[in-house]
């Protein structure tokens, strides 16, 4: 597992659903499959990434099958920081 | 070569006049951007008509094509141009791939279509081979890929006139709801000229944009009509812009393009998502048209974008609209600009009293401090060989005056033919050469403002959905009450587009039951439609209010929502 803090991400996600939590799927899951985030969530989730973290993201790495669940979000950022 | 009469013919004077200037520019977010010459483009649409030729593609057949962003996009489909088939674009499955679902919905486009050939990519035939095979009179299936770089070229184009069908247009939407809106040469060169003339557009103008091809206005404003006049253009790939958009920005500055297109939630995103570092070097002093569309044009988001660029050079006066549909190959209304007839009429703004257009479906001006003022962007006049007027909704012969909102119908050199095998739906839009919009708006001054839709159609970010559409993918679930199932698109401000939600009605008051129930919501219409539902409301049987005709009435249920906000509290982000 890696050591990355998953909380900022979880937070991150429910608060585009709402807010609910129990609404989250679990870490592995994809929540594009789920429906909660898109495309259009790309562009904050990695101002979370870049501002949170502080790894930044290149133009390449920026798509929805890099971040697609906080599994792999949480991933990318341990193998790039 | 004699005068243009045709896209075609467009292509191969450009070919022969200009052969080594940019026809295109496609900008990859991993690597360096791919560039086409004219005498390129017509090689390799050439490639591509010998290819559906050799397959056997016959005239006035539909070619569809499901491209990614790359420079083959527009050889292949100006290669069943040139045989005189029937290209049509359509959008492919992005993020993680639903084939089974993205299939039922192609399934219902083919079968109504019947068309020749699909052209695509290696990854997205060879999950669609097997899945076509049971569909009677199935496409031929051809990969881009396989059209290598000295594929045998097509001999001279068939002959074609202004009338014949050039291209298909489909709407969005699922479930068979899908119209393809038959365009002829002429409508689309009437639109383009129309659009040209108004903005003083030229050979001297460099184009840009992210909106895709399989868009209206991406496929005529940024590709076909920069072909028209001879001018390069560049296009970022939806998927780039979205995850960085000032991609956008460094795209204009780099190459002093001149043409900057995109819809009005866009204005917003770009003003609240560009960080400040990445302004470093940006400079936007070039453009002279910023042009908004394809969804309903917003004075705060135009307001928001000027004010947060303007240190960067760019010019409010550049802001332009253009008002249109498929049905009309776009944009046949238009606003603003600072090149063109808008220079010297720059985008009204109409304040009107909010309450009395509710009310009394009238626009009547106030002063701007009054307690329910609304501004109002002017979309602006017809272009040329255009006209609209504002019709009563339930007899849309009868023309209103000025000031009263009614229902815009347009008359135009770039209308339609009609929907491909749908001559009902044609019928049901036309009215004495007439096209009936269903969009609800008002003229003043013999300028055109629009204030709403009069179906419940969604528009978000520039693409259509229907309610329809999302309300039978959610009865599917055995816990949602059947023919209780709202889709609303609810406007914000912040946005600068509508956001979606969804209200179902369940008999259960298990709360694991409303969850699954959220969750099923949720992840069959992203998969379905590849639009995210911002929030879902589960409510109990009966809750929902409909009209005496059964219809689901959309405001009295906004209304009455924080009823039901406990079961799916909203917080702030």
């Amino acid at each position: 597992m890696s050591g990355v803090d998953r909380e900022p991400l979880r937070a991150h996600m429910a608060a585009l659903i709402g807010g609910d939590r129990s609404l989250l799927p679990a870490d592995g899951v994809s929540l594009v499959d789920e429906g909660i985030l898109d495309s259009f969530g790309l562009a904050a989730l990695v101002a979370l990434i870049e501002s949170h973290y502080g790894v930044k993201v290149p133009d390449g790495e920026m798509s929805l099958a890099n971040f697609e669940s906080i599994d792999r979000i949480a991933g990318w950022i341990e193998a790039h920081r | 070569m004699s005068t243009p009469r045709t896209i075609i013919d467009f292509l191969r004077l450009r070919a022969a006049q200009d052969g080594q200037r940019l026809h295109a520019r496609f900008v990859h977010a991993d690597r360096a951007p791919d560039e086409q010459t004219y005498a390129q483009l017509e090689r390799r649409t050439r490639q591509f008509a010998e290819t559906l030729r050799r397959a056997g593609t016959p005239p006035r057949r539909v070619v569809l094509v499901i491209l990614q962003h790359s420079v083959d996009m527009l050889p292949a489909f100006y290669g069943a141009m040139w045989l005189g088939a029937i290209p049509a674009f359509l959008p492919f499955p992005t993020g993680k791939l639903h084939i089974g679902k993205y299939f039922g919905d192609l399934r219902a486009l083919i079968e109504r279509t019947r068309p020749h050939a699909l052209v695509t990519y290696g990854a997205l035939a060879e999950e669609l081979r097997p899945l076509l095979s049971s569909v009677d009179g199935a496409p031929t299936l051809l990969l881009a890929e396989a059209v290598g770089a000295d594929a045998p070229l097509a001999g001279d184009p068939r002959a074609a006139v202004v009338e014949d069908v050039a291209c298909i247009q489909y709407s969005s939407g699922s479930t068979g709801l899908q119209k393809g809106a038959t365009l002829s040469h002429r409508a689309i060169l009437a639109e383009c000229e129309g659009v040209g003339e108004f903005f003083g557009l030229s050979a001297a103008d460099h184009f840009v944009t992210w909106v895709p091809l399989y868009h209206d206005w991406g496929l005529v404003c940024d590709a076909i009509h920069p072909l028209v006049l001879g001018a390069p253009f560049t296009l970022i790939s939806p998927i780039h812009w979205v995850a960085r958009p000032a991609i956008a920005l460094e795209v204009i500055t780099r190459y002093r393009a001149t043409v900057y297109w995109h819809p009005n939630f866009a204005f917003n995103f770009m003003t609240q998502r560009v960080k400040e570092p990445e302004l470093a070097g940006i400079d936007l002093s070039s453009l002279r048209l910023c042009g908004n569309g394809a969804e309903p044009c917003l004075y705060d988001s135009h307001e928001m974008f000027a004010r947060r660029f303007a240190a960067v050079g760019f010019d409010r006066r550049a802001l332009g609209i253009v008002y249109g549909m498929a049905e009309v190959v776009n944009s046949v209304i238009a606003a603003g600009g600072k090149g063109g007839q808008g220079a010297s009429e720059p985008i009204r703004v109409d304040t009107i009293d909010g309450q009395a257009l509710q009310e009394s479906h009238r626009a009547v001006p106030v002063a701007a401090g009054h307690a329910s003022a609304r501004r109002m962007l002017g979309v602006g006049r017809g272009l040329k060989g255009t006209e609209f007027r504002i019709v009563d909704m339930a007899d849309p012969t009868r023309e209103l005056p000025d000031r009263e909102v009614g229902e815009i119908a347009i008359r135009s050199r770039a209308a339609f033919h009609g929907y491909y095998n749908n001559p009902e739906a044609t019928a049901s839009r036309m009215c004495d050469g007439w096209y009936v919009s269903g969009d609800i708006g008002y003229r003043a001054d013999g300028i055109l403002f629009v204030t709403g839709r009069k179906s419940d159609l969604i528009i978000i970010g520039g693409e259509n959905i229907y309610p329809q559409d999302i309300e039978y993918m959610v009865a599917e679930h055995s816990q949602a009450v059947a023919g209780r199932v709202a889709a609303i698109g609810v406007d914000d401000e912040k946005l600068g587009t509508q956001r979606l939600i969804v209200i179902v009605e369940s008999r259960s008051e298990d709360p694991e039951v409303h969850k699954d129930l959220v969750r099923f919501v949720r992840r069959e219409v992203a998969a379905r439609l590849q639009v995210r539902v911002d929030r879902v409301y589960v409510a109990p049987y009966k809750w929902l209010f409909k009209t005496s005709s059964g219809k689901i009435a959309r405001l009295p249920n906004l209304k009455r929502l924080h009823e039901l906000e406990s079961v799916t509290p909203e917080v702030p982000e």
